[in-house]
């Protein structure tokens, strides 16, 4: 089976369960709603960290995301049909990651509305916050699918996951959110690039890494 | 009483009689530091700590791989106790360097690179004896757990490298040469007991894990006691 036809299969189920997106985004904006009352009276300091904010919320919501990103692929046993299958397990992760990917790449471009409308906040590089959502985002569904499988087929618990994720994904957090912030503030000491290329390094080494070792996690 | 625990218990006496003249002569015989005095002497423990956690948690990623390639039984065991035994010396090492950093630094926490990479890892480790703990299955528990310390094990080079890469508060290593021999002795000697002490908990709680899972996945092998307490159904 195709990896192609694989993401087709993954993106259909991300169709179909519309709802549950929907759902992100409300949780996403909810948690930027209350960080709004956690920097009272001080609300200048709303536009400083809001950086900050969107990420905690992004990775709020991909604990959300992943951990039953695996359940509609084992109803009547369509896991367990395609692991019989000769398909290397490595393709049902990307597959599987990409459609995460999408998810919380749409949460996040529509919660920027929210960001922007909630915390007053100027915008002075539109580019690199787009390379923040986009590289920020890939880190954390790469590993956050690899432990998502860990709860939704082996039913590890739906705490193990943040108790993996959040550590794991703290230089995720750190970058993306220093990012976002030069790019929505200014960016005098020309600071973006090297946050973004430790982004893509993360992403390029957790995406491997969690492809390699998904087989490991679905074998057993 | 098995080799194991009899290996095991020798490496603990060795490893409590090594603290023991270690930290003496750390404690008496070695000179004060000429700058913070007394209070430098926790070094004697919390360097130690240091260097075996992070070695700790090396056997663990071996241990780990060495699940996944061979399925030898032996391997979970040992990860299970390393993983224990590195997240309780990776605790007593945070706690050590708050000691230390309260009189030194004036403050017990710096979010300093060293300080925030070492509890990155204490918590990621953590993170897998919970996960551990949330699995009944023992296939499952070692295959996941050997795959969860696969990327925990990323935090280990990071910690031992942050005082170089970064401006860190927390010194870099130090070698022989920038170290008088009168405190290089007790360093080493304790050195070796963590590491005697680990080893031969190691060995013990290894074996333990070993007759747990053999009697939870042979009951009928096992004595009649542990077939009463017969474990959940549906396990292999």
């Amino acid at each position: 089976m195709s990896l192609g036809a694989l993401i087709k299969k993954d993106f259909r189920l991300v169709w179909r369960r519309k709802g549950q997106a929907f759902s992100l985004f409300a949780f996403g904006a909810t948690v930027l709603l209350l960080f709004s009352f956690t920097a009272r009276p001080a609300t200048e300091l709303l536009s400083l960290h809001g950086g900050g904010y969107l990420w905690v919320a992004l990775l709020l919501a991909t604990a959300l995301l992943v951990n039953d990103s695996f359940v509609p692929d084992q109803e009547e046993g369509a896991l367990t049909g395609l692991l019989l299958l000769p398909v290397p397990a490595h393709r049902l992760f990307f597959a599987k990651a990409l459609a995460n990917w999408l998810v919380l790449l749409l949460v996040g471009l529509f919660l920027l509305p929210i960001l922007f409308a909630l915390y007053d906040l100027p915008l002075k590089d539109t580019g690199g916050l787009m390379a923040a959502l986009v590289l920020g985002t890939a880190g954390l569904v790469g590993p956050g699918t690899l432990y998502g499988a860990m709860a939704g087929i082996h039913r590890s618990g739906g705490i193990v996951t943040p108790l993996l994720l959040f550590p794991l994904v703290v230089p995720v957090i750190i970058a993306s959110s220093q990012l976002t912030s030069l790019s929505l503030l200014g960016d005098p000491m020309g600071q973006a690039k090297g946050w973004g290329s430790l982004l893509l390094a993360f992403d390029a080494i957790f995406w491997s890494l969690s492809g390699v070792l998904f087989a490991q996690v679905v074998d057993d | 009483m098995t080799t194991s625990v009899k290996i095991g218990l020798g490496f603990l006496g060795i490893g409590i009689v090594l603290m023991g003249v270690g930290s003496y002569i750390g404690l008496v015989e070695a000179p004060p530091d000429r700058f913070m005095g007394d209070v430098q002497r926790i070094m004697y423990v919390h360097v130690p700590t240091a260097w075996n956690a992070l070695l700790i948690f090396t056997i663990a990623l071996g241990a780990a791989i060495g699940f996944l390639v061979t399925r030898r039984w032996g391997c979970d065991d040992w990860l299970q106790a390393q993983l224990e035994l590195g997240v309780l010396y990776t605790a007593l090492l945070c706690a050590q360097g708050a000691i230390w950093g309260k009189p030194t630094w004036g403050v017990w926490w710096s979010w300093d690179p060293r300080l925030t990479t070492t509890a990155i890892m204490l918590l990621l480790f953590a993170g897998i004896l919970a996960l551990r703990a949330n699995l009944r299955r023992p296939s499952e528990r070692a295959s996941l757990a050997s795959v969860a310390t696969i990327l925990a094990w990323i935090t280990v080079p990071i910690v031992y490298m942050s005082v170089r890469w970064w401006n860190s508060l927390h010194q870099i290593q130090s070698t022989p040469k920038t170290v008088d021999a009168a405190m290089v002795l007790p360093l080493r000697m304790n050195a070796f007991a963590m590491l005697f002490l680990a080893l031969g908990l190691t060995l013990l709680r290894a074996r333990t894990l070993r007759l747990q899972r053999q009697a939870l996945m042979a009951p009928l092998a096992a004595s009649e006691e542990s077939v009463d307490k017969s474990p959940e159904e549906g396990v292999v």
